[in-house]
């Protein structure tokens, strides 16, 4: 039970950057206490990471900013940032998780057994403790950025969008393990509140201005959200059966948090166009295109990266008019493929052949790296874009930019949509390769990158994306591959590599919702 | 073995031999430091011959390049060592590379974390600047891998693999550099405010977690270096 006196209080706190028109957050209050578990949601941009920063005490004592209102803490806060590539500052694994420990004084023993813990639950499980931190993949680093931070065993741990990078069935292990296992306080920000509301006990819901529309219990915030798609905000897959179910007149116990095994209780006596209507929400799948002529054919395809094999004899056909998914763990060689397919990283063995005068556009994980011109005009004329063409793609994904700007002078969140939008635009032939682009967006950045891709699609031009989100592959893409340590391990249409995943013979993480759905009776074993 | 031994007294033996090697000026002295570093990484610490001669080759390109200066330059502006053009060139090709293997042999045995504690634990430097160094040593490979993503990711037609020179000149734009500049500059902030925010500062005294004390080995590792140094220096 929560204990009565806060650890940290925050009373109607607002912030302003310096040179900022408005605050980036205003009028928020909050009081968690040991135990309590509370998710901080709201559209990109905010300010959910400055008040997670208020509340730390970075602002204004570390980050420049006016601060107002009050913060009161009472004990340390452990804090991982959004930014996880410069989150970690050790060059060990044991080094990383000691790092805090160390600063703090601990007991060289005690440090010892944090490490050993750390190490084996948890979400840095598999690692080694003498592990180059260098030599980890993003998704490596973030689990061992979470695991550091949960071993400070601070009194309140913030972490900020700490699934971003992580697989499905990590990030599941990771929301689950900080279920159980932390005594503190635990503040999560994150966009996905299908992660966050079966964890949290509150959430308190940011509108786009900063402001807090709602402080309340899990379910009475996810009605709140069901009710106002304008936040981009997803909805946990129980909560979107419980609103379908509810629009077709059937009675939910539990509200938006319904129990699962009443639910499957009840679909038995669901009629059929019910049933569908649930099945098309929970778990759509597209049709595969008909397939077009070869964009790239790898044959064969190896690449050492470093000490490891990245990718280990892969093979496969990206053609025109063709969206096609790629999942697989995190360090599974989803980047390395991507660049192969891209022509960035020439393999160590086997070939690719890529359809005469084909243009590769590749955005990474860090988008920023993908911009080499003074503004977003010489951007894309760069690419070959008219502005008229690139203005048009930037307002699909809610951009209206200014093509004197430097791309540097955008958020991160806004450049990866401008790197996307930039990406997905222009005359094809064309492959787009995307690397995890759904990291850190919203429902409304989906929606658009789907749309994006589905017209770049009918215009005959090819799509290599990766993501973590199998649903949202399933939906998307014609079909998708699965990568483990470096193999092809799977292939298939959406709902087929879904079937596998939950049955386990492909080595993917069940996705939830179609999880749901197969729990539901709606989604019959392969 | 060196590998166990403590970081600071790798460290000084190291030291040792490249101040000795760039002092002596005969090549059997140069030659004896050679040969005993070899046969240490070698047979002591069972280095592959391969990997040892990867790691070599920036300090045999810098050899040949300075012999070779040595060899076709015979000038009596360079021949501060005295001999022969060839012979001076011989000199200094072998000078850079015994400093090359004494450097390599504490580099293959010493991690980065270790020295650092050691620095901190021992040598009493502080904390802020030690962890600040090492946060740094992270970013240089980070930075690498980013300028190579940039210069990978230009839009490219066909299955051309963007090696001309003409690209890669053209990936040292100022807009180019600018986007590593900004990168580098977010990182170190992130960087900044993650120690600062996880307790690194002057006011609390860091534990001393896996703190290596100083061992009988550790001298004899030093005395064996200052030893060899001894025997180059009566030799040259």
């Amino acid at each position: 039970m929560a204990d009565a006196s806060p650890i940290v209080e925050a009373r109607d706190v607002a912030v302003r950057y310096p040179g900022a028109a408005r605050d980036a957050v205003r009028d928020v209050s909050l009081a968690l206490r040991a135990g309590e578990r509370v998710g901080i949601l709201g559209p990109s941009g905010c300010g959910k990471s400055t008040f997670a920063l208020a509340l730390a005490g970075a602002i204004p004592a570390l980050v420049p900013g006016e601060l107002r209102g009050t913060v009161v803490r009472a004990g340390a806060v452990a804090h991982v940032q959004q930014d996880v590539e410069a989150q970690l500052v050790a060059l060990s694994v044991e080094g990383e998780i000691a790092f805090a420990l160390e600063n703090r004084g601990l007991d060289p023993g005690a440090i010892d057994v944090a490490i050993a813990q750390a190490l084996g639950s948890g979400p840095a499980r598999g690692l080694n403790a003498r592990d180059a931190t260098l030599s980890l993949s993003t998704g490596w680093r973030q689990r061992l950025a979470l695991a550091a931070a949960l071993a400070e065993g601070a009194g309140l741990t913030i972490l900020d969008e700490p699934t971003a990078h992580l697989d499905e069935a990590a990030a599941q292990e990771a929301i689950a393990f900080m279920a159980g296992e932390t005594p503190g306080a635990l503040l999560l920000i994150e966009h996905r509140a299908d992660l966050v509301a079966p964890l949290a006990d509150r959430l308190l819901v940011l509108d786009r201005e900063g402001a807090p529309l709602l402080l309340a219990p899990s379910a009475e915030a996810l009605e709140t959200i069901a009710g106002r798609p304008d936040l981009g905000l997803r909805l946990p897959p129980a909560a979107r059966a419980a609103l379908c179910l509810r629009r077709h007149g059937q009675a939910v116990a539990g509200g938006l948090m319904p129990d699962l095994a009443a639910l499957v209780h009840a679909a038995a006596a669901w009629p059929a166009d019910l049933r569908a209507a649930l099945r098309d929400d929970l778990a759509p799948t597209r049709l595969p295109a008909a397939a077009g002529d070869p964009l790239v054919t790898l044959e064969a395809v190896s690449l050492r990266r470093g000490d490891h094999r990245a990718l280990e004899g892969v093979s496969l056909t990206l053609r025109q008019g063709e969206v096609v998914g790629l999942a697989g763990g995190n360090g599974a060689g989803k980047t390395s493929l991507c660049l192969v397919a891209a022509g960035a990283l020439r393999p160590g063995a086997g070939r690719r052949i890529a359809k005469q005068g084909l243009v590769a556009h590749m955005v990474p994980q860090n988008p920023a790296l993908v911009f080499a011109s003074a503004s977003l005009g010489l951007e894309a004329r760069r690419r070959g874009l008219a502005w008229h063409e690139a203005a048009a793609s930037l307002e699909s994904f809610g951009l209206t930019a200014d093509p004197r700007r430097h791309p540097l002078h955008h958020s991160r969140g806004e450049l990866r949509r401008i790197a996307l939008a930039f990406a997905l635009a222009g005359p094809g032939p064309m492959l787009a390769v995307l690397d995890e682009p759904t990291a850190g967006l919203d429902a409304h950045g989906l929606a658009a990158l789907e749309a994006s891709l589905l017209a770049g699609r009918a215009a005959g031009n090819g799509a290599l994306v990766v993501s973590h989100d199998t649903d949202w592959l399933a939906r998307t893409c014609d079909r998708i591959l699965v990568l483990d340590a470096g193999r092809l391990a799977a292939e298939g249409a959406g709902r087929a590599i879904c079937r596998r995943a939950l049955d386990g013979t492909a080595p993917l993480a069940a996705p939830p919702a179609f999880a749901l759905a197969a729990a539901l009776g709606l989604e019959t074993a392969a | 073995m060196i590998g166990d031994r403590h970081a600071l007294a790798k460290l000084a033996a190291s030291g040792v031999l490249v101040l000795t090697a760039s002092l002596v000026d005969r090549l059997p002295a140069l030659a004896l430091m050679g040969v005993v570093i070899l046969v240490a990484l070698l047979a002591l610490e069972r280095r592959p011959a391969a990997h040892l001669a990867r790691r070599m080759l920036p300090f045999v390109f810098l050899a040949a390049a300075m012999s070779w200066i040595y060899l076709v330059a015979e000038n009596p502006a360079y021949t501060a060592v005295g001999g022969s053009g060839a012979g001076v060139a011989a000199v200094v090709a072998s000078r850079i590379l015994v400093m090359g293997l004494a450097s390599l042999a504490f580099a293959e045995t010493t991690r980065a974390d270790d020295l650092a504690r050691a620095l901190e634990q021992n040598a009493r430097l502080p904390r802020r600047i030690v962890q600040g160094v090492l946060a740094a040593i992270q970013f240089l490979p980070a930075l690498a891998e980013d300028y190579r993503m940039l210069r990978l990711l230009q839009p490219r037609r066909g299955s051309g693999w963007g090696g001309r020179i003409g690209a890669r000149l053209a990936s040292l734009s100022p807009d180019v550099l600018l986007v590593l500049f900004a990168g580098a500059l977010r990182r170190a902030s992130a960087a900044a405010l993650s120690m600062q925010m996880r307790g690194l500062g002057p006011l609390t005294p860091a534990s001393r977690w896996r703190e290596r004390r100083w061992q009988g080995r550790d001298s004899l590792l030093v005395a064996a270096a200052i030893a060899l140094a001894g025997m180059a220096a009566t030799l040259g």
